[in-house]
């Protein structure tokens, strides 16, 4: 592998001179600056995380799929979902599906979603009802056509208690053996 | 507001001048890109109602590179209002009289109708070569791609680069070339 | 103005007293029935008291309810909420059933909600916790300084390689590896 790059950075050299700079996009972006590899570079940049997410530094948000949609989150939001939905109020929920999670300093990006038990974000029901009455009005002009709908829709607001990194990135979840 | 706060407004809502190489572009396809820029859309802040467009700066119009033989086939419509007034000119005919013209007309063609576009317009430069006024050009601070790469001609290339490309075959020295 | 306006109010998700932060306050407090001990359109009603009443109390303690008998006057629903709101509807030959889902509806509800049109879904204190964006937000720091315009920042990037370039890299991989190889044989 070392090997690969070495003569891909000659490649680099031999090909920067021309005007064409095949392989500037290739080669040149991903010479390392310091004798470093890869690996130790992203171990550092974890570490880094983790004594950031240990000291608690800043706030946490997360982004949250919930009933099909997407919500960025974070400690005390309030949000709305619309549709039929189980939950009651005073119910404590946890959201699991958490596509990402950051601070002020970084983020965690899932594919698609963040490692199971890394990101705990709880939320609360506060209330569950019915939305306005919204008007479905249809005309066709000359056409003798003529339909009005209505319709509310349940509508469940949530408040988010909390956005968590509970766990170290890249450690075992309290769960898995 | 708090002066931070203030500040933080300018700085989301800044507009930023972008310089664009139609040297071999394809106008009606530039068209699409430059619009975005021009309404703001590659902002993650886009929103119809809010006024976050950035100005465009097209350079080297007079270069642009039509398809096929539209130069010859696509014809610009124009109607003075009066009868026998409409008038039909040839993309090529319209080039020569004004070569900022087939890019502008794409770019109004590419944005909707609505009463935005014409003030939109106006943040739009385009000078068909590559001198532009130094109060136009001092603003500029980034640039958009293009679409197409700009292809380089055999014989800009120097001979000796010729020379030197790796040859997957020559041909016999019998060999008559047309 | 469209005579939509005249009538429904627009607002924003907002919830009384930091309600869900810590504890949950249910926002019902007190839910009024009256109805009358004879006329039919308020049977489902009676039914209600009869059967489910007594569950429904026993359940929510935190909700007071008051029952109010009116001669020959149709069956209604009042609930008032802790934020002062007062939801009011009538239950006119209503079934037992119907009853008991629009009881539910008024008390997990937090107010008078359906008098609002909700113009955004979410509300946040903190809108931004990186940092809102700016156009210098993720951009190279290299054009700063560049000469624009440049075919640097100006060509396309993202075309997939031409088969040409292939080619060329093939070549000059192949020539570093003799050498390469040359030099190891040397060694």
């Amino acid at each position: 592998m070392a090997m690969i790059r070495a003569s891909l950075q000659k490649l680099s050299r031999v090909f920067h001179g021309g005007q064409a700079g095949i392989l500037s996009r290739l080669a040149t972006n991903l010479a390392p600056v310091e004798n470093k590899s890869v690996s130790e570079i992203s171990k550092d940049v974890i570490a880094e995380c983790n004594q950031l997410i240990e000291k608690n530094a800043s706030r946490n948000f997360a982004i949250v799929h919930l009933l099909g949609k997407q919500w960025r989150v974070t400690d005390g939001d309030l949000l709305v979902v619309e549709g039929i939905w189980p939950p009651n109020i005073g119910d404590q929920i946890k959201l699991d599906k958490v596509l990402l999670a950051g601070t002020k300093d970084f983020s965690l990006i899932g594919r698609p979603l963040v490692q199971p038990g890394l990101v705990n974000v709880t939320a609360t029901i506060i209330s569950k009802g019915l939305s306005h009455t919204r008007t479905h009005f249809k005309k066709k002009r000359r056409k003798q056509y003529m339909r009005i709908n209505f319709a509310r829709a349940q509508q469940t607001m949530l408040r988010i208690n909390a956005v968590e990194i509970t766990n170290k990135i890249n450690a075992k979840a309290s769960n898995e053996c | 507001m708090s002066a931070a706060k203030r500040v933080q407004q300018w700085a989301t809502f800044a507009r930023t001048w972008h310089i664009f190489d139609c040297k071999w572009q394809d106008p009606y396809e530039s068209a699409n890109i430059i619009k975005k820029y021009l309404m703001g859309q590659h902002k993650p802040i886009y929103h119809p109602l809010n006024d976050c467009g950035d100005v465009v700066v097209c350079i080297n119009s007079r270069e642009i590179a039509l398809r096929g033989d539209e130069w010859r086939k696509r014809a610009y419509f124009h109607h003075t209002g009066y009868p026998g007034g409409a008038s039909w000119t040839l993309a090529w005919e319209l080039h020569n009289k004004d070569p900022t013209m087939i890019i502008k007309k794409a770019v109004y063609r590419a944005m909707k109708g609505n009463l935005q576009r014409r003030h939109t317009m106006q943040r739009l430069f385009i000078y068909h070569e590559e001198n532009v006024p130094e109060d136009i050009m001092k603003n500029v601070s980034s640039q958009i791609r293009q679409s197409r790469l700009v292809p380089t001609r055999l014989d800009h290339i120097p001979e000796e680069e010729v020379k030197q490309y790796p040859k997957v075959m020559d041909y016999p020295k019998d060999y008559v070339l047309k | 103005m469209s005579a939509k306006n005249l009538f429904l109010n627009s607002g924003f998700v907002r919830a009384p007293l930091q309600n869900g932060v810590g504890r949950y306050v249910c926002q019902l407090q007190r839910i009024v029935l009256k109805f009358c001990k004879s006329h039919g359109g308020s049977r489902g009603m009676r039914d209600f008291i009869e059967q489910d009443l007594v569950d429904f109390a026993k359940h929510h303690p935190g909700v007071v309810v008051y029952l109010k008998p009116r001669r020959h006057r149709s069956p209604v629903i009042v609930g008032e909420y802790l934020n002062g709101d007062r939801v009011w509807m009538n239950v006119h030959n209503k079934t037992h059933e119907e009853i008991t889902k629009w009881i539910e509806v008024l008390r997990t509800q937090q107010g008078d909600i359906a008098s609002v049109r909700l113009r955004k879904y979410q509300y946040t204190d903190h809108p931004s916790i990186q940092g809102p964006w700016t156009p210098f937000t993720f951009k190279d720091p290299e054009l700063n300084t560049a000469e624009l315009p440049s075919s640097k920042f100006g060509a396309n990037n993202r075309l997939p390689m031409s088969a040409t370039e292939q080619l060329r890299l093939m070549f000059e991989k192949q020539k570093i590896s003799t050498k390469t190889e040359d030099l190891k044989i040397a060694e």
